[in-house]
């Protein structure tokens, strides 16, 4: 670390997924960033799946996008496969994601940081924060005994905070295999009153390539015309070569044999106490609580390009390393593969999320934010979601701006915090599409309309990107109003409607009318004779985007106006304010959980109270009516 | 202003001359304001040692204002939670009579109590959680219950018999919501997805149930608020006798003057252990009078909101013969009725023949009205549960036309996301039932409705 520069506006601890969009997005507002990682090394490592996106997840990378993070760049930079998930389904629950090879992921995480002049990286341990006469952040003391002054600390410590492995009857400190975990960091929350808890995450055996036989699989290729994730990937895509996936199976043969390996199981023997997330369960858990299925699919994903490692997703596990590797041989494909690692269990603190403000700054230490693992969510997206909010916040405290909050109905980030704040999660929290109530605006291929504009305001999104999506906007609403305004006529359109076997019209009908239907493709709908002199609809056909996003916006019409009108209900809810220093105690008619739950979490509006668990719909209208009178 | 730490009172029995008035009290300072007035002394006040009362205790004093002596009570208290609102509660049973009620009503005001405003007590009792929404509203059917089975069925809202099968419901839509939802999110992971067909089948069991919950409010609508049995015909038939007969007592004025009915009459009766709204209309002809004209257009408005109509004739009518009056149409709303056979016995014995004035077969016509009536209710009750209230069939109504649209995209193959975005719909609608969906407006609009005292 350079001696002579010991004050930086913010200290980032942590370089994961969280750390990396926290220092981005406050260095690019303007602060001076000091990012403090136990390994300079590891920054934007992988440490579980070598995949960035997927359902849900990919929103949030696209919304992390529009707001100006990097996670989609890096993502793009280094993606092996690219896929769009779920297009069988609606254009709401499409979710790009992408494999990626990991160690490109981190070198390109690296260059990104490094590119900022604002972010000094800094090998160190933090150990204690240092707080001034009025008990805000005034500093860090590490390990190697430095004292750094600054103005605000964000903790994106990952599984690190008193992080034990666990493998069998084996049990190793660390937060990540070979990586020391984080204790003094832990023990200082506590002394300052925080509470922790436990959780614990665990992630599969990593193979080696060359000893998979992948005939017997069957081959999951990439999408062949792939979109990146991030608005400002353009030129060459995909940049890297392709691969592809592979799908094979366990089978009773390997169940048993895991079976045999349960008595030794920290799981199953107690020893890890921390809850596991239900959606991600240990190969173990699926066998024990699913015994009647019969199989359970394994993904083989390459770790990249040139490497040798494949990751096998769907096994992951915490049993004994000698019974993992007898049980994977017996899954076809992998008989004669050789096991480089066996996977393991992770138990790590979490601070419970009532701790926390929907700015993710602690409500006990004024100008210490904390984002991603720490918080209780599982997945990179989640953490550097939060990361980028984090980082936003910190920054616009520093400058006495106003906080930074986006509501459920705005982005799934939104719906990722509130969620965090107000359900209290106990076990790791993921996103999901059911998660977002008002999915159906919600959805990637609009991140950008919906989110820019505040990426654009924080100096996060550069004029000629933002200026590139208001004149989308423009032309997108310039379309449809031509198809709302515009009829055609049988001689115009049978032609075209004949040769799609739709039927013909009878007599002129709105234009609007034709681009609805089901089996009316756009772009080849306004490719006939008919439009040929319409300069309009010429300026449109030049961009699948906007015709895809007229496409969507026409057919999801009738729910996009009643989605539309329930965000208005939930906003009206939402702009019931609740004052800051109000005392729920005075209510006595509320529920005795409710009121304990109430002034843990001190919402801000009633909507707000009204999402809080353990808060009743009878508590709620109490509130409701005391406020408003 | 916040409700919440007011007390507040009002009668709980009607005021006038009767033995006792019972006026209750409700708020968190309530044993304290009793303490103030409450007296073990009629000569002077002592004050009644009210703290060590024990919750559910009935105890004898006097009433003071200052030191004036009111009345000679006796006053029960109820302690939180355990009380009607969940609130304390006292309730004060003081001679009848409104002079002394006005008395004590001053004396609690002036003592900081206020009056309670229609349903405040029941408003209480849900926000604190002793009751839901449709329990609530259930107290306002009871109390204004006329028959056994308008009884019963208050009784089964408020024990919370209808809020189960809501619940059931609500259980349900959120359980085919999971399996969509399940499709949606974990579709790349291995899972069994469901079945459009099975998913078909469950959603229409499920706007099967709903429609007959619905229709049910045809019944319960009826058993509630009583029978319209709409009294019509020609001028001069006999219309107003039947009336009268049936209400015994000579409410409509009886002439040989046709148009003697210029505006309907409605009045109240019970037959059978059924309510009815029996409305004697003006007979309908064309008429120069302005005032007959309006009876008229009135008396047709009620012909056309009746559940049953009387069609009368009368013997005289050289037109009618027996065959016209015995092809009574079962199916139909409509019973027809030949009267003033006391002119022309043994005329019209097949069909239905009555006289208002001597009474004649008057039961034989009452039987058939009772019947129709039985057959109206029975009808439309095919489900376990009967709805008596118009918001819980609007809501369910439209619950039902989402599910309803729901079926249609499972039938087109539309995206489970939009599938899952009608039943969710349709999960807050019926949620509004049961006040699980927080609406402030329901609620004082639901609350409003209630008579003062609960």
């Amino acid at each position: 670390m350079n001696q002579n520069n010991k004050h930086f506006d913010i200290i980032v601890v942590g370089a994961g997924h969280a750390g990396i969009e926290a220092a981005w997005t406050a260095s690019r507002m303007g602060c001076t960033v000091g990012m403090v990682t136990m390994d300079l090394d590891a920054i934007g490592r992988m440490s579980c799946n070598p995949a960035i996106g997927g359902t849900a997840k990919g929103h949030l990378v696209k919304e992390i996008d529009a707001l100006g993070g990097v996670m989609g760049r890096i993502a793009d930079d280094s993606g092996i496969q690219f896929r769009l998930l779920n297009k069988s389904k609606g254009p709401a629950i499409w979710s790009p994601r992408c494999q990626s090879d990991r160690d490109l992921y981190s070198k390109v995480a690296k260059e990104y940081i490094l590119s900022c002049p604002n972010i000094s990286l800094i090998q160190d341990t933090v150990d204690e924060l240092v707080r001034d006469s009025n008990g805000n952040i005034s500093g860090i003391k590490t390990s190697l005994g430095y004292e750094i002054s600054c103005k605000a600390v964000i903790i994106t410590s990952g599984t690190f905070l008193n992080a034990i492995m666990h493998m069998g009857h084996q049990q190793n400190e660390g937060g990540r295999y070979g990586e020391q975990s984080a204790k003094g960091l832990s023990n200082y929350l506590l002394n300052q009153g925080f509470k922790t808890a436990r959780l614990k995450t665990g992630t599969p055996p990593r193979l080696q390539l060359d000893t998979i036989d992948f005939s017997v699989t069957s081959e999951q290729p990439g999408d062949d015309n792939p979109t990146p994730f991030s608005v400002f990937t353009s030129g060459n895509f995909p940049a890297l070569p392709q691969i592809s996936c592979y799908l094979t199976y366990t089978n009773q043969e390997t169940h048993n044999i895991l079976r045999t390996g349960f008595d030794d199981s920290p799981m199953f023997t107690g020893r890890i106490t921390g809850a596991g997330p239900r959606y991600c369960p240990s190969i173990e858990d699926k066998i024990f609580r699913f015994a009647d299925k019969l199989r359970h699919q394994i993904f083989l994903e390459p770790e990249g390009i040139a490497s040798n490692v494949v990751y096998m997703n769907g096994f992951s596990s915490s049993l004994p390393e000698n019974i993992q590797y007898a049980a994977l041989k017996t899954i076809p494909g992998l008989e004669k593969v050789k096991m480089m690692r066996a996977g393991y269990a992770v138990e790590y603190d979490f601070l419970p999320t009532y701790q926390t403000n929907l700015t993710l700054e602690t409500k006990l230490i004024p100008g210490l934010y904390v984002a991603g693992q720490i918080n209780g969510t599982s997945g990179y997206e989640e953490a550097a979601a939060q990361g980028l909010i984090a980082g936003i916040n910190a920054a616009l405290k520093i400058k006495g701006e106003e906080p930074f909050i986006l509501k459920r109905s705005e982005a799934y980030i939104g719906v990722l915090i509130d969620d965090l704040i107000n359900k209290i999660p106990e076990e790791p929290y993921r996103i999901f599409t059911s998660c977002a109530e008002y999915r159906l605006i919600l959805r990637q291929d609009n991140a950008d309309r919906r989110l820019m504009k505040y990426g654009h305001k924080y100096g996060l999104i550069p004029d000629d990107i933002y200026n590139n999506t208001l004149a989308k906007e423009a032309l997108i609403n310039e379309g449809i109003n031509f198809f709302k305004s515009n009829f055609a006529g049988p001689k115009d359109i049978n032609g075209y409607l004949e040769s799609v076997n739709a039927s013909p019209l009878k007599q002129s009908d709105q234009l609007a009318q034709i681009v609805k239907r089901n089996e009316v493709k756009l772009s080849d709908f306004l490719a006939i004779p008919y439009f040929t002199d319409n300069a309009l609809i010429q300026k449109i056909r030049q961009s699948e985007i906007i015709m895809d996003q007229i496409e969507i916006e026409m057919r999801y019409e009738g729910y996009i106006v009643r989605q539309a009108e329930q965000v208005e209900a939930f906003n009206k809810m939402e702009s019931v304010e609740i004052p800051e220093i109000f005392d729920f105690n005075k209510i006595k008619s509320l529920s005795t959980e409710g009121r304990e739950k109430l002034n843990k979490v001190r919402p801000r509006s009633i909507g707000q109270a009204s999402r809080i668990a353990g808060v009743s719909p009878s508590d709620a209208s109490i509130l409701s009516i005391y406020i408003k009178g | 202003m916040s409700f919440d730490n007011r007390i507040i009172f009002a009668p709980a029995t009607m005021v006038g001359e009767s033995g006792i008035t019972v006026i209750r009290l409700s708020g968190k300072d309530t044993f304290s304001l009793i303490s103030n007035c409450l007296s073990k002394s009629y000569a002077e006040f002592l004050p009644a040692n009210v703290d060590h009362y024990t919750s559910h205790t009935t105890h004898h004093g006097y009433l003071f204002s200052g030191v004036d002596f009111i009345d000679e009570v006796v006053v029960t208290f109820f302690k939180a939670p355990n009380s009607y609102t969940g609130e304390d509660v006292a309730e004060i049973s003081t001679h009848g009579g409104s002079y002394i009620y006005r008395k004590v009503s001053d004396l609690l005001m002036k003592l900081g109590a206020f009056h309670a405003e229609p349903g405040e007590f029941s408003k209480r009792a849900y926000l604190n959680g002793k009751m839901d929404l449709a329990q609530a509203e259930a107290v306002a059917d009871l109390i204004k219950a006329k028959t056994d089975q308008a009884n019963k069925l208050a009784l089964q809202q408020l024990t919370g018999k209808f809020s189960g099968k809501i619940k059931e419901l609500r259980e349900d839509l959120i359980n085919y919501c999971s399996l969509l939802e399940l499709e949606l999110d974990f579709s790349e992971e291995g899972i069994d997805l469901v079945e459009k067909d099975v998913l078909l089948e469950k959603v229409n069991k499920l706007i099967t149930k709903f429609q007959s919950l619905t229709q049910s409010y045809e019944s319960g609508k009826i058993i509630k608020n009583g029978v319209n049995l709409a009294i019509t015909g020609r001028p001069n038939v006999g219309k107003s006798s039947i009336f009268n007969y049936f209400l015994d007592e000579n409410r409509a004025i009886v002439s040989d003057i046709p148009g003697t009915t210029r505006d309907y009459l409605e009045e109240p009766l019970i037959m059978g252990g059924i309510q009815f709204n029996l409305v004697d209309t003006a007979g309908i002809r064309e008429t120069k009078d302005v005032i007959e004209k309006e009876g008229v257009r009135r008396s047709k408005v009620k012909i056309e909101e009746a559940d049953i109509v009387l069609e009368v004739d009368d013997v005289t009518n050289s037109d009618i013969t027996v065959e016209a009056f015995s092809e009574t149409d079962n199916s139909g709303k409509t019973i027809k009725v030949i009267n003033k056979i006391d002119l022309m016995p043994d005329t019209f014995n097949a069909a239905l023949a009555v006289s208002a004035k001597s009474g004649e077969k008057m039961d034989v016509l009452e039987d058939a009205i009772i019947a129709k009536a039985k057959e109206l209710i029975s009808k439309n009750s095919q489900s376990d549960v009967i709805i008596t209230n118009e918001r819980h069939r609007d809501c369910l109504l439209k619950s039902c036309e989402y599910l309803v649209n729901a079926r249609e995209q499972i039938e087109k193959g539309g995206g489970n996301e939009l599938i899952s975005f009608e039943i969710r719909a349709a999960m807050d609608s019926i949620s509004e039932i049961i006040g699980k969906t927080a609406n402030v407006d329901i609620l004082n609009n639901i609350f409003t409705r209630f008579c003062i005292g609960k």
